[in-house]
């Protein structure tokens, strides 16, 4: 065998392990073994495992508690002598945005929150229980039912204040890169409901980016 | 060597007489052993017994001061409870090996055959608890699993809306959403779609962006009827935003059908549609807002959507064409009386979304480039492996005739290494993932109207066209709302006129149990979290 001839097989062998390694290494991605994900419990106000660019559970919780904060240091509000009676709902909490969402999930743990916290410096009218109460104030004036040990009322409580307010959202893309991005916006008002004045406003704002993989663009 | 015809016969009929299907009782035996336990609860409880029992008369019989009387006495009872002790102990050892036996040997047989599954007995169990007229579209979504999740929610969601099962519709389309809005990054099958060897439709469906598109516009009709109009929008303009990949400018957002909806959600609420109204118009020329007074809706959809097929010499570019089998084109929707059959109203809808158009105008995707290089590589290496086996070949022919060995040894790996190039543009799969949602319809047109007392009418569309057949005078499949704000829709094809697989989504058997263990893992938790989250039977037709 010729020095040409030795140098040749050698030159075969090598490209064909090359090759082989190379063929080897592009066989295909290294899988994720993980069999699935059993159910976790996840702190609520921590992004969860799935995430997106809307409104989450940790936005829900950090808007409500700094909206509670905000409404507790307003003496309209929280130190008024005789203690105001709020109603709030989702009534007039209106979604503008572009993402679905169960408005309560807001309204609903800011009022919890407000009345654990206020202690009774505020007073919850519960207008969404109307009728339930209408019923029982019925029952009582019938005597179908006693009076109770609180005495009775000449009506239903009026409201002082009521929440109102706007969820809304920018979306804009990156044709180029894919990347997507939504600001959103939470403003809460309390209107005064005989002078409709606002006596009391606050807003939380988010913005989220994310792209998706290149397959999905 | 060659092998001839008798003995392929031979082995053919060999291959048949030796060959045991698996059946469907298999799978349904398995379901049933791991539903009851190998061994009764009595024969446990009487295994306890005894060997309690056992115990007690061994450590009496090591008691000091017994008389003979005694200890005789407690020996014949220990000799009976020991003899019977040992008897069931025995029985229900041999139960369970025989129950674990069992077991593993069906699982071995069902695995060989369908992989982690699902096999048929689980597709039957979790179907049987649907709505019959629903079954279909829930086995696929079962059996397809999460890669093919969101297209069957979309066509188990359009039909559940059409047969009036709301429910299970919402539920759908909430799941697909949910996937849709999931970002996919670092995602290990979107990773493998990008693969030279593995084709893009290995990767979870998540649908072209008109078909994501009208995920929202059937949630936020859903909303609609169910009189929540600030998400019924939310939904429309999420539907827009689906449009805003387009790669030419002149086509980004430009779903009128959205914009139009989004000012018909504004217009429920008692809000100014006015600024959506208008841009609708801006695409559509003629295209009116409804009159302030105007408290129906009418959507009728048209025909059936665009088809996906790959072109190229691969099969790598992503195209649409329209599904020519139907020709309506335009609507009049119709208000019935009830009694008389007596038409009081009709009102003529105009063609606000052509669903092909949006599908055709969207231009290039980013994976296109992608499909193109995994299809030069296919074509490279295709012809490298052809030019060097030839050239290897005919060396190694050279050397073996002037007797030149090494010639032929050069020869020979030149043409190994071609023979690899050759397989490895076999292995290549540069195609284009044509999965779709195929009960799409082609057209959706628009109309409102001022009508009192609503549910006191009857609904349906008459449909025109030309060049085919045109449907008859179709009932509307969903009516809902009240008075102050009601929509009306109708379809002049059925969205259960379809099969229970979209074409070419379904993997066969062989393929879903080759597919690496994470991702059929993966669809094992998918399928436990259906079981878990499906609505049942319960949830009757609206």
């Amino acid at each position: 065998m010729t020095l040409t001839r030795v140098t040749n097989f050698r030159v075969t062998q090598v490209a064909c392990a090359t090759f082989l390694t190379g063929m080897l290494a592009a066989c295909g991605p290294a899988v994720d073994n993980s069999p699935g994900v059993a159910t976790i419990s996840q702190d609520p106000g921590r992004q969860g495992a799935v995430a997106g660019v809307g409104i989450e559970s940790n936005d829900i919780q950090s808007m409500t508690d700094r909206m509670m904060r905000d409404m507790l240091g307003n003496p309209m509000l929280a130190n008024a002598a005789n203690p105001p009676q709020v109603i709030i709902d989702s009534e007039f909490f209106l979604n503008d945005s572009t993402q679905r969402i169960n408005k309560d999930l807001i309204t609903n743990r800011l009022r919890v929150n407000l009345n654990r916290a206020s202690q009774g410096r505020m007073v919850f009218v519960g207008r969404n229980y109307s009728n339930m109460v209408q019923h029982e104030r019925n029952l009582k004036r019938d005597g179908v039912v006693d009076t109770g040990t609180t005495g009775m009322t000449a009506a239903q409580a009026g409201g002082d204040y009521r929440l109102g307010g706007t969820i809304a959202s920018a979306d804009s893309r990156d044709a180029r890169t894919g990347m997507m991005q939504r600001y959103t916006q939470i403003t809460f008002e309390m209107v005064d409901l005989e002078r409709g004045v606002i006596v009391w406003s606050g807003m939380y704002e988010l913005s989220k980016a994310a792209a998706d993989d290149v397959v999905y663009r | 060597m060659t092998i001839s015809a008798g003995r392929i016969s031979a082995v053919a009929v060999a291959s048949v007489l030796f060959f045991h299907p698996v059946y469907a009782d298999d799978s349904e035996r398995l379901m049933e052993l791991r539903a009851s336990p190998p061994i009764s609860a009595d024969a446990i409880q009487q295994e306890q017994l005894l060997a309690t029992r056992y115990s007690e008369l061994k450590a009496a019989l090591k008691q000091k001061g017994l008389s003979k009387e005694e200890k005789k006495a407690l020996k014949a009872e220990y000799k009976t409870v020991k003899s019977e002790y040992k008897s069931i102990q025995k029985a229900n050892k041999k139960a369970s090996k025989s129950y674990d036996k069992e077991v593993k040997k069906l699982e071995k047989s069902l695995r060989k055959e369908y992989g982690m599954g699902p096999y048929p007995a689980e597709t039957q169990l979790y179907v049987a608890s649907r709505p019959e007229p629903l079954q279909p579209y829930y086995r696929s979504l079962f059996i397809e699993g999460e890669r093919n999740a969101v297209l069957n929610f979309n066509r188990l969601g359009l039909a559940a809306l059409e047969l009036g099962y709301l429910d299970h519709a919402e539920w759908a389309f909430d799941r697909s959403i949910d996937k849709i809005e999931a970002i996919y990054a670092d995602n290990e099958q979107a990773k493998a779609a990008k693969s030279k060897f593995s084709a893009e439709d290995v990767k979870e469906f998540k649908g072209e962006p008109y078909e994501r598109a009208m995920a929202y516009y059937y949630r936020g009709l859903i909303y609609l009827s169910n009189d929540d109009y600030e998400n019924a929008r939310a939904m429309f303009r999420s539907g827009e935003y689906q449009d805003t990949v387009s790669e030419a400018e002149d086509f980004q957002a430009d779903f009128a059908l959205m914009n139009y909806l989004d000012g018909w959600a504004l217009h429920c609420q008692g809000r100014s549609g006015e600024e959506a109204f208008a841009k609708a118009a801006d695409f559509r020329q003629g295209l009116s807002a409804p009159a302030p007074e105007h408290n129906v809706l009418f959507l009728t959809e048209l025909g059936s959507g665009p088809v996906k097929y790959g072109d190229g010499e691969y099969r790598e570019i992503l195209k649409f064409r329209t599904d020519d089998r139907f020709h309506e084109t335009a609507a009049t929707a119709l208000a019935v009386n009830m009694d008389s059959g007596e038409v009081v109203r009709a009102v003529d809808a105009y063609p606000v979304e052509d669903v092909y158009f949006q599908a055709s105008t969207r231009g290039g995707r980013p994976v296109d480039g992608i499909l193109e290089g995994k299809a030069q590589f296919k074509e490279t290496t295709a012809a490298v492996g052809n030019v060097m086996s030839t050239a290897g070949t005919v060396t190694a022919m050279a050397g073996l005739y002037s007797g030149d060995g090494d010639a032929a040894l050069i020869g020979a790996g030149i043409a190994l290494i071609g023979g690899l190039f050759g397989a490895a543009s076999e292995a290549a799969k540069p195609e284009a993932d044509t999965r779709q949602w195929d009960n799409l319809p082609r057209f959706v047109t628009v109309a409102t109207d001022q009508i009192s007392n609503v549910e006191q009418y009857g609904y349906a569309a008459e449909f025109k066209g030309t060049g085919g057949a045109i449907p008859d005078i179709t009932n509307a499949a969903l009516v809902a709302g009240g008075d102050a704000c009601s929509v009306v829709w109708t379809r002049s094809r059925s969205a259960t006129a379809v099969g229970e697989s979209s074409p070419g989504a379904r993997l066969d058997w062989k393929t879903i149990r080759k597919q690496p263990d994470a991702v059929q893992k993966m669809d094992v938790a998918f399928r436990t979290w259906l079981a878990d989250e499906t609505p049942g039977e319960t949830l009757g037709a609206e």
